[in-house]
């Protein structure tokens, strides 16, 4: 779920001359397809392409591999476990794909939407399970562009700051998981906890002052 | 605990990348295959059901960046790729940036390639080469394109480019992206497969783009009748704008290994053989053959190669021969390929003229990079 460009225009996928992974397209076929993407110019594109899998289903596909990373991530650390957190990603794409002929676009957009299947799928697994220590094993990415030290110093600081968002209060780590590893903004993460955008920004502001704290008192 | 500059968290600004930072993690390659199998399932029944042309849409996994789509859904999936550029700021970098991500073959050669900056102004449109790399399994340009003028709104893209080499041999064009800065330029992606036998070292290539594309919005698109997919199939803003701009690039092509393994594996009598591996910096690229006793096909494999505790996903596969083979690529690579590989293909995904046919593996094939 990353941040959308602002200001862009219709992008568009070009072929060149010919298609040698196929070996049957040709231009003309190529064109169609910038003309395709291209009608999509004025829309969110997660709505362009939600409305496509309406009558496409392929194109829910798009939408799985543009929010997978993030819906992961945002239960992985509601969860703290690979597994569950897989799992529940998994339900919550099928539940988006069952349900994507009920999403309406034009409010606060599909990801957020998307996380709030995600969320109630998670809240509905914890009813059935007895909750697991939040976080402490996740795999870093990158490592290997860092120094050792780095690395190890980089660890610490993620652990801590991870225990130190588990006992912030729990609007507060709701908000905060949404926001970092979600990638949602204020709007969107106010619309999945059914807070307004202002109310949101002030429990992150709030959220923030109280790690930042924590973290120099723990120093 | 241990504490030093690099840990802190002084300022906003630090607190925000530390946290991003804490919650970046990536699913171990088991669960995120189970889901993705989850979804597919989910997707090809209701493609079977509901959309019989679109049930062989994308071929080689939910992990390939440019699979083989349904017309509207490779749109849709560059679309998607191109438009994560999250964060990106002003200047057409930042789109670059955006588009080769921050992992990966696409940011190895990003990362690699020799920064040029050769222009060319036809008609008040710039073309320029701003980058260009190669290795033995691609060739990619980064290319912008500006309306000088600003002629109204409009999007701007080289849709054609030919390349050869000093020796006139031609690199086929394989595959690209375009993302508009919203106004008159965009950043452009072209990728393309060298020639059999280029040799690494110093070249010279021959770049021509015959002629831009330009959008033009000032006519806004028709009324969708009720019920049909937004835009519909009749209105088309783009038009061509000839050049030739033309550009003579110096480019050291970087060196990689090849390997003929000619081994194979076997699974309910479907035999998987490796035929040859070129792993270079920025991607793995190999030729099996299928021999299936009829069972049906096109293969697309679904599986990875691994080295050295590494994965490299397969995201891309054809059967563009004629011969039967199979070309497979990930896009990453490695500049350390010595020793023992072994390729995974866990699932074939194929057709028997009917319907959709997928045979379960994995097939292992162990073999040695020099």
């Amino acid at each position: 779920m990353h941040d959308e460009a602002a200001g862009m225009a219709g992008p568009v996928e070009f072929e060149t001359t010919g298609d040698t992974r196929r070996g049957d397209t040709r231009r003309g076929d190529t064109r169609r397809a910038e003309t395709d993407a291209s009608v999509w110019v004025d829309t969110d594109p997660d709505d362009a392409i939600a409305e496509s899998a309406r009558t496409d289903p392929s194109a829910f596909r798009v939408l799985y591999e543009r929010h997978w990373p993030s819906v992961y991530r945002y239960l992985r650390a509601r969860t703290g476990r690979d597994d569950d957190a897989a799992d529940l990603a998994a339900t919550t794409f099928e539940r988006a794909f069952a349900g994507v002929h009920g999403y309406r676009p034009g409010s606060t957009g599909f990801r957020a939407w998307l996380a709030r299947i995600a969320r109630n799928a998670a809240i509905d697994a914890s009813r059935r399970r007895r909750p697991t220590e939040p976080i402490e094993t996740i795999e870093r990415i990158g490592l290997a562009e860092r120094g050792p030290e780095a690395l190890v110093l980089d660890a610490e600081r993620s652990r801590e700051l991870r225990a130190l968002v588990a006992a912030l209060p729990n609007p507060q780590r709701d908000a905060v998981i949404l926001r970092y590893a979600a990638g949602l903004n204020a709007r969107e993460i106010g619309s999945v906890i059914g807070r307004s955008e202002a109310a949101t920004q002030k429990l992150l502001t709030r959220a923030l002052a109280r790690l930042k704290e924590s973290y120099r008192d723990q120093e | 605990m241990i504490k030093s500059e690099n840990a802190g968290v002084g300022s906003d600004a630090d607190l925000d990348r530390a946290l991003f930072e804490a919650f970046a993690c990536e699913p171990p390659p088991d669960a995120a295959a189970a889901a993705e199998r989850r979804i597919r399932a989910a997707i090809e029944l209701a493609g079977r059901r509901d959309h019989r042309g679109a049930a062989g849409g994308i071929r080689a996994g939910l992990g390939a960046r440019f699979a083989r789509a349904s017309r509207r859904g490779r749109a849709v999936a560059l679309l998607a790729a191109v438009l994560i550029l999250g964060g990106a700021g002003g200047g057409l970098l930042a789109f670059y940036e955006g588009m080769v991500g921050s992992g990966g073959g696409l940011r190895t050669a990003w990362d690699r390639a020799a920064v040029l900056g050769i222009s060319q102004t036809i008609d008040g449109y710039r073309v320029t080469i701003e980058r260009a790399y190669a290795d033995p399994n691609q060739l990619m340009l980064a290319i912008s394109v500006d309306d000088l003028d600003r002629r109204g709104w409009t999007q701007v893209a080289a849709m054609g480019v030919d390349v050869t080499d000093e020796q006139g041999r031609s690199f086929e064009g394989s595959i690209g992206m375009s993302s508009p800065d919203g106004s008159s330029a965009a950043a452009n992606l072209v990728w393309f497969t060298p020639p059999a036998g280029l040799m690494s070292g110093q070249h010279t290539l021959h770049v021509s783009i015959p002629s831009i594309s330009v959008r033009d919005n000032t006519t806004p698109p028709p009324d969708d009748p009720p019920g049909t997919v937004k835009g519909g199939d009749s209105w088309n803003p783009w038009h061509e704008v000839a050049g030739p701009w033309t550009f003579t690039i110096p480019l050291d092509v970087a060196g990689g290994s090849v390997a003929r393994p000619d081994s194979a594996a076997r699974v309910g009598g479907t035999e998987v053989r490796l035929t040859q591996v070129t792993v270079s910096p920025s991607s793995v690229n190999a030729t099996i053959g299928v021999t299936d006793g009829g069972r049906g096909g096109p293969w697309a494999p679904i599986g990875q190669f691994e080295h050295a505790g590494r994965v490299y996903a397969i995201t891309l596969s054809s059967n563009s021969g004629g011969d039967g083979a199979i070309t497979l690529q990930a896009l990453d690579g490695t500049t350390s390929a010595s020793g023992d590989w072994i390729l995974r293909i866990d699932e074939l995904v194929g057709d028997d003229g009917t319907q959709q046919v997928r045979l379960s593996g994995p097939w292992e094939i162990t073999f040695s990079m020099p």
